[in-house]
């Protein structure tokens, strides 16, 4: 992600090689700095390039939320699959999004306003699919929608619980032209 | 006006650079963990106390994310270990990318153990992949025995789960039975520890059980991010 960087390297290497059969050698004690990455975008024309700086932009202004670096990940393989397909522009974005995932759906909107300018998802729309909790008790059996944040089993009243659905974070398709 | 469909995960990008992360350490038998918790719960501490117990024994080293800052890593470099910062510059969580540019600085051929030290945050951290061996959460008894009820995914997508502060025992309101039964109940297969940072005491019992996991290979082999 745009902000995120690896920085500084601190004591480093102070033990002696380790002796392993499959090893001959022992690399340097500490990589040279390793260029740092410009953009966040791969595959991606410069024009489309906007977006990473944009990231940056948000994350200079306001904390980073989850949102942000969820709603980059998916402006870039939006605009990575319409480009793959041939197209020009972006229509609309079907994102699934499950409720217990930990992503905000206005909060991914108030992202997208940002990130779309100037890509090819400009004058896109970013359309929700939400998908309910589902959870099953593994000691009643039961299936059941959690009441509020509480996970616990309807019948028993425990957490004995695995979660059915309510995770996902999709990009279900696109509308393209 | 034409439809593409997609289906894929949101963060495939980040899936794919921490499967690389992971072929990486995998290649070096690097055992690497990622330890998540919420803000003061203890999770450099809980590292500053497994290095004590386990150098010069194992190699160690740790990628440290915060927000800001590098007190945590000057703190644990202190103590003798390669360690990377990370300032992830306002996000809420380290991110497979961001820990691929960390582990080019590090001497990987020549460690055992590899901590990645997430930022506090009961939430963002367990979406995204790092690549790591083995999901670490520290929580402490000062933040009381609801935190499996509130945050089930969390406790969910752990392999291990460092019960921290139990020195505050009998100061902080904390029903140890109630925590452990619904760590239990979320998580069966979690194994879970017991422990002060502070006073040593329960510490033993956790780095034994790390050097185990060190030595024996990993117990646990991650492929996905989530969990789901």
């Amino acid at each position: 992600m745009a902000g995120m960087r690896a920085a500084d390297v601190y004591g480093c290497g102070e033990f002696p090689d380790r002796h392993r059969p499959s090893r001959t050698r022992v690399g340097p004690r500490c990589s040279p700095r390793a260029p740092l990455r410009e953009t966040t975008l791969k595959n991606v024309p410069r024009s489309q390039t906007r977006l990473a700086a944009r990231t940056r932009a948000a994350s200079e202004r306001c904390r980073l939320m989850h949102e942000l670096s969820t709603t980059t990940y998916l402006m870039e393989l939006a605009v990575s699959k319409a480009l793959e397909a041939g197209a020009k522009r972006i229509i609309r974005i079907h994102v699934v999004v499950g409720d217990s995932s930990g992503l905000i759906a206005h909060s991914m909107s108030f992202y997208f306003e940002h990130l779309r300018r100037g890509t090819m998802a400009e004058g896109a729309q970013l359309c929700f699919r939400t998908v309910p909790t589902r959870l099953r008790c593994r000691d009643c059996c039961v299936e059941f929608a959690p009441a509020g944040d509480r996970w616990n089993c309807p019948r028993c009243g425990e957490l004995s619980v695995v979660r059915l659905q309510g995770g996902e974070a999709l990009l279900e398709s696109l509308e393209v032209e | 006006m034409r439809e593409l469909g997609v289906l894929e995960g949101i963060l495939t990008e980040n899936d794919r650079a921490a499967r690389d992360n992971r072929r990486r350490l995998e290649q070096a038998r690097v055992f690497t963990m990622n330890v998540m918790a919420s803000p003061g719960a203890g999770k450099t501490s809980l590292i500053a106390r497994a290095i004590e117990h386990l150098q010069p024994k194992l190699h160690i080293a740790v990628i440290e994310g915060d927000i800001a800052s590098s007190i945590d890593a000057d703190h644990l470099a202190r103590m003798g270990v390669p360690t990377v910062q990370i300032n992830t510059g306002g996000a809420c969580h380290l991110e497979a990318q961001a820990v691929s540019e960390a582990l080019a600085r590090l001497p990987l051929e020549r460690l055992d153990l590899l901590f990645l030290e997430n930022v506090g945050n009961l939430v963002c951290p367990i979406s995204f992949d790092l690549g790591e061996t083995c999901k670490a959460m520290v929580s402490s008894v000062a933040e009381g025995d609801d935190k499996p009820q509130k945050y089930p995914a969390m406790f969910q997508a752990v392999d291990v789960v460092i019960l921290n502060k139990i020195d505050l025992h009998g100061i902080c309101p904390f029903e140890r039975d109630a925590f452990l039964r619904a760590v239990g109940q979320l998580n069966p297969s979690a194994a879970i520890f017991e422990l002060s940072c502070l006073t040593g005491a329960g510490v033993e019992a956790w780095t034994t059980w790390l050097e185990e996991q060190v030595s024996t290979g990993p117990a646990f082999r991650r492929t996905s991010g989530s969990g789901d």
